[in-house]
């Protein structure tokens, strides 16, 4: 464990750095608990080594700040997966730094939000329920409000499904699926979203809707997302800024700020030359990783 | 005029399509009238032949009697003789058949809660599980006497094993990644029984109640054909002794018609609780 008052000084120190390097927000538009450019995740020489002995990650580190959508992007096997379930609790963290907003990794924190590359959704739910489920868990209370069932119809509507509430998970598509446990995560109002590959198994029309998707409901409130994938066109038309991994033993290899203006259409993305650029500069950094 | 009131009936949820709907209703219609008119003629097809092979003396009646004298037994015999005795069948099935969903299920999550019980008595529980169970029953009427006790005990050693099995199979195989969406969201261990596991479980628990409710039944007769003082079992041992096939036959076409009214009984109670979310799929919709 890191003393406090360490992690507190290095903490203003980037804040000051950030403050000197970058232009500074004029107004913080959304009213957050937290204030923008603070940092919400740091990873500090984080290495990984599973019971078999492989070491799956070496001395990761990165930050993100509030509000900011980070997406990490790396070849299959290079423990961009462990890392999220570390930031997220769910793994044991075994050597380094790693806190979120100030405080250790833990499972079940209320402020942080997993989405899983499945569903999980509880099959004899109706939509709707699937949607509160989140809610539900964290208020503990038996019944919820008609006004967070409201914002449930409403997050419902904003991802295409306003129309299914009342239907089974087994009667939807496997994207109609996914987009409920979209809605789901974003239901729960935890300032932190981490999202493990969540669009990986769909094919490639549905998972353009659900970028945009996902883009839409980010835009409202501006969270902090930390997004792993293996594609990098999703990553590049998602991030504010992309962390390229190595292959295994996982480290960051390099961090390209993606400067596409917001709020974004993926459609004219594709059209748009910079987007091509971004793709070529960082592909030519990945394909190095891609022993084939 | 009965298609106008269907029209009728249909209008009144003005959301859905009603001209498909209809269509559909009789499709559906037809469908189960070809269904039912399929199964009686097989029925009767069946009596039929039964019949004609004994009157044309293919096959003694004595070995396998015949349609009418059996009908014949069934309506002379019916309330004095076959009613209270399917009546004390029935009522020592229940007895079995509650025993075994109570202390099965109960077992099944004790199991699921202390993993090292489990490790313990496992080989016990296979043991006496892989055991024919019809071999405990001159000990259990050694034991309980010739009344509900014995048969009821014999039924319940078939009945528990399949609920308790079922029970704990249903919980261990929770979807693990529901497991960890529970610890993701901080779920108490309360919350992810009730909200998850218990959920999740039902279905299975309710495939081994069903299975539970169908050996009490065996078990019992089973007991009963061995020594007892009513029931179907003790019946049916009775009248082949004395070669009296129409009543045998009786009897046996008496226990088909309980077990399919069971089944039938515990659909419905699967159908009503378990509803939409486990039914076939019925109509895919894209995305």
């Amino acid at each position: 464990m890191r003393s406090e008052a360490g992690s507190n000084a290095r903490g203003c120190f980037d804040r000051l750095r950030r403050h000197g390097t970058r232009k500074l927000e004029d107004h913080p538009s959304s009213v957050t608990k937290l204030a923008p450019r603070q940092v919400q995740i740091r990873v500090d020489s984080v290495s990984h080594r599973f019971g078999t002995g492989i070491l799956a990650i070496d001395e990761m580190k990165f930050e993100i700040v509030a509000g900011e959508f980070v997406v990490i992007v790396g070849p299959s096997g290079c423990g961009k997966t462990t890392i999220l379930n570390i930031i997220a609790g769910l793994t044991a963290q075994q050597t380094g730094a790693v806190s979120v907003d100030n405080g250790p990794p833990k499972a079940g924190r209320h402020d942080v939000a997993y989405m899983f590359a499945q569903d999980a959704l509880l099959p004899w739910r109706q939509v709707i329920d699937n949607v509160l489920f989140g809610v539900e868990i964290h208020s503990g209370a038996r019944r919820l409000t008609d006004e967070i069932r409201e914002r449930a119809r409403e997050i419902l509507a904003m991802v295409g499904l306003g129309a299914f509430e009342n239907s089974y998970p087994r009667q939807l598509s496997h994207g109609m699926r996914q987009r409920v446990a979209l809605a789901r995560t974003f239901l729960m109002p935890s300032p932190v979203l981490l999202m493990d590959e969540p669009f990986g198994a769909l094919d490639a029309h549905t998972k353009l809707m659900l970028e945009q998707g996902l883009l839409r409901l980010w835009e409202r409130d501006k969270r902090t997302v930390l997004f792993i994938t293996h594609d990098l066109a999703e990553a590049i038309s998602l991030a504010d800024r992309i962390l390229v991994c190595t292959a295994r033993p996982g480290r960051i290899k390099s961090e390209i700020s993606i400067d596409l203006p917001r709020p974004r259409n993926i459609n004219a993305l594709q059209h748009d030359e910079r987007y091509h650029e971004y793709y070529q500069r960082i592909w030519g950094d990945l394909s190095q990783e891609m022993v084939v | 005029m009965s298609s106008g009131a269907t029209r009728f009936d249909r209008t009144v949820e003005p959301h859905e399509a009603s001209g498909e709907s209809r269509v559909s209703i009789v499709i559906g219609l037809r469908k189960t009238f070809l269904l039912y008119g399929s199964r009686a003629l097989l029925f009767f097809g069946l009596l039929f032949i039964w019949s004609a092979v004994v009157r044309l003396h293919l096959v003694d009646r004595v070995f396998i009697s015949s349609p009418e004298d059996v009908g014949e037994f069934l309506i002379t015999n019916f309330w004095h003789e076959l009613v209270p005795n399917t009546l004390a069948t029935l009522l020592a099935t229940m007895i079995a058949f509650a025993l075994s969903s109570l202390v099965g299920v109960l077992a099944g999550l004790l199991l699921v809660e202390l993993p090292y019980l489990k490790w313990i008595v496992d080989p016990f529980l296979t043991a006496f599980n892989s055991m024919p169970r019809i071999a405990l029953a001159p000990i259990f009427i050694l034991w309980f006497g010739i009344g509900v006790p014995s048969k009821v005990a014999l039924a319940f050693s078939l009945g528990f094993f399949i609920v308790l099995m079922s029970t704990f199979a249903g919980i261990r195989n929770v979807d693990p990644v529901l497991l960890r969406l529970s610890r993701s969201l901080g779920c108490t261990g309360w919350q992810q029984f009730t909200k998850i596991t218990l959920p999740w479980a039902i279905p299975s628990v309710f495939a081994g109640l069903k299975l539970a409710l169908i050996y009490s039944f065996l078990g019992v007769v089973t007991s009963e054909m061995l020594a007892s003082k009513v029931g179907l079992g003790q019946l049916i041992m009775y009248y082949s002794g004395i070669l009296r096939m129409d009543a045998v036959f009786a009897i046996l076409f008496v226990m088909a018609v309980c077990a399919v009214i069971l089944t039938v009984i515990a659909d419905r109670i699967e159908a009503a609780l378990l509803g939409s979310w486990t039914e076939p799929l019925q109509s895919a919709r894209g995305s």
